[in-house]
This record gives C-alpha cells, structure tokens and sequence, in this order.
C-alpha cells in the first residue's frame, strides 16, 4: 500500500476514490514515566517516553487506518493528515485520516 | 543573623533547582544546537518543501512514502522559572521561543534523516504539527512544560532537471 500525504503520488493515475479512511487511539505512559519525564523537566531535554509514546500511537492509528483502506479495497492512501487532542493529563488521542484510492502506473 | 540564615535555608531547594537549570538545563541546550547544526549539514542536499506538489520528480523511481517523525522536548526549570515571570508582565517568552525553535528542528531533521536512509533526495508536503500529550507528573502534581511535535512529508526522488517531463508530471 503506498501512502503519501500529498494529493497525488508520482508515476501513478488515481483511477478510482474510494472516499475517506481513518483510524485513531487513545494511549498513556504508566505514571512511573510520568514521574521520570518530570524529574527531566528540572533540566531539560528530550522526553523519550513522551516521544516513545507518540511513535506508538501513530503506529497504531495508521494501521487502523490502512487496515480501514484495505477493507474498501484501496491500494494506496494520499491526502493522509494527522491531528492530536488530549483527553486528560497523561493520556492523548492520535488521529490519523486520509482517502483511499486505487492508483495504476503511469501509462498503463 | 540567625534568621537570615534560616531564611536561605528555606530557599535552598528552590536555589538548587535555579541553579540546576543554568547550569545543566543551559549545557543540554547548547549541545542540542550543537548536534543540529552537525547533523543538518549531512542531510543538506535534501530538498524539503511543504508544497502539495512534486518538485521536479524523476519519471523512473521507487514511489514515494510518507515519512512520519516525532518528537518530545522539555523545558527545564530556569525557563519555565523565568516563563513564569515574564506571563505575569507580559511580552515575549525568549526561553520558550528557543525551546519551540529546537523542537521543530529537531522534528524535520528527523524525517530528513529518514529520507537519507530509504535513499530518497527530496521531501514535499511537510506538515509541522504539535502534539498534544497533557503531561502530568503525578509526584509533584505539576502539568509538565514541555513541546510535542509531530511532523509528517512525502519522500520522492527527484530526477536531474528535465523541464518538459516535470511539468508533464506536475
């Protein structure tokens, strides 16, 4: 499945759109990083469990979100945006969305 | 004179996290910058726009993928001291903006970086979002002051410069 998120994708014809697909989660670090991530607030630098935390829900919600695409019978996703909301303290929602398509290569 | 002393005293811990945040919080950002510049001068043949369109794509290529990177910077104690201060005056917060300043840097060096490892030359679209993450020590019952990125862009390989054929594409 190639995904991109520009309108179009190179060397290919969008043949067919099969309209939006998306996929979220919800997820939070266990407090004993919460409190390890407020020890580094003091002197600053890199969160890894914050950033650990983020590469993981974004993993899970392009997933679902492919999982979604695959369902419709789309080959690639473009268009594809993410957003994040946070629900309560240590814990956020990831969101990713995109349209399916059906691409073909260029001159086929 | 006794009570001076203990005055200070009562202040230590406050004193201490000050100057843990000069001195450490300062060195951490210095070497921050340190290694962006480093690391940006690697990837700085790769071409990076937030346009919706492929510039000057090459006809016969992998195809493109969307690259994602994350990233999770903290403030330390001084700048949010400082922060704090300066949003009871108002005006501009320098820690803060050097904070943000690293953050996206970070983030878009990052995909960059990916770029150059999945042998792609060029990245379009790139989107700058923040994260919202809500971070809360439950220890010191503190919202944690810190700047979540999340930054996406679609990696292509783009051809020597073929006019007719780009603007074919495009």
């Amino acid at each position: 499945m190639i995904v991109v998120n520009t309108d179009a994708i190179p060397g290919h014809r969008i043949v067919e759109v099969k309209g939006i697909v998306q996929g979220n989660t919800v997820r939070a670090k266990h407090a004993g990083r919460d409190i390890a991530a407020g020890l580094k607030n003091l002197v600053g630098g890199e969160l890894k469990g914050y950033t650990e935390l983020l590469t993981e829900s974004r993993q899970e919600a392009v997933n679902r979100m492919l999982n979604h695409a695959q369902q419709l019978g789309a080959n690639a996703i473009v268009s594809v945006r993410f957003t994040t909301s946070s629900i309560t303290s240590g814990a956020s929602e990831l969101y990713a969305y995109g349209t399916a398509v059906t691409v073909v290569p260029e001159g086929s | 004179m006794e009570a001076l002393f203990g005055l200070a005293f009562a202040f230590l811990p406050a004193l201490f996290l000050l100057g843990l945040g000069t001195f450490v919080g300062r060195s951490i950002e210095r070497k921050h910058f340190s290694d962006l510049k480093r690391r940006e001068a690697a990837v700085s043949h790769i071409l990076a726009t937030q346009m919706k369109t492929f510039h000057q794509p090459k006809s016969k290529a992998p195809p493109s993928m969307m690259l994602v990177s994350e990233v999770v910077i903290s403030s330390d104690y001084l700048k949010s001291f400082l922060g704090a201060i300066q949003n009871f005056f108002g005006g501009e917060i320098y820690g803060f903006q050097t904070l943000l300043e690293r953050a996206r840097r970070e983030a878009l060096l990052r995909i960059k970086e990916q770029a150059l490892e999945r042998g792609y030359d060029a990245i379009c679209c790139v989107r700058l979002n923040t994260a919202e993450i809500g971070g809360h020590d439950p220890a010191r019952k503190k919202t944690i002051v810190m700047v979540s990125l999340l930054a996406s862009g679609t990696a292509y390989r783009r051809g020597s410069v073929e006019p007719v054929l780009a603007e074919a594409i495009t």
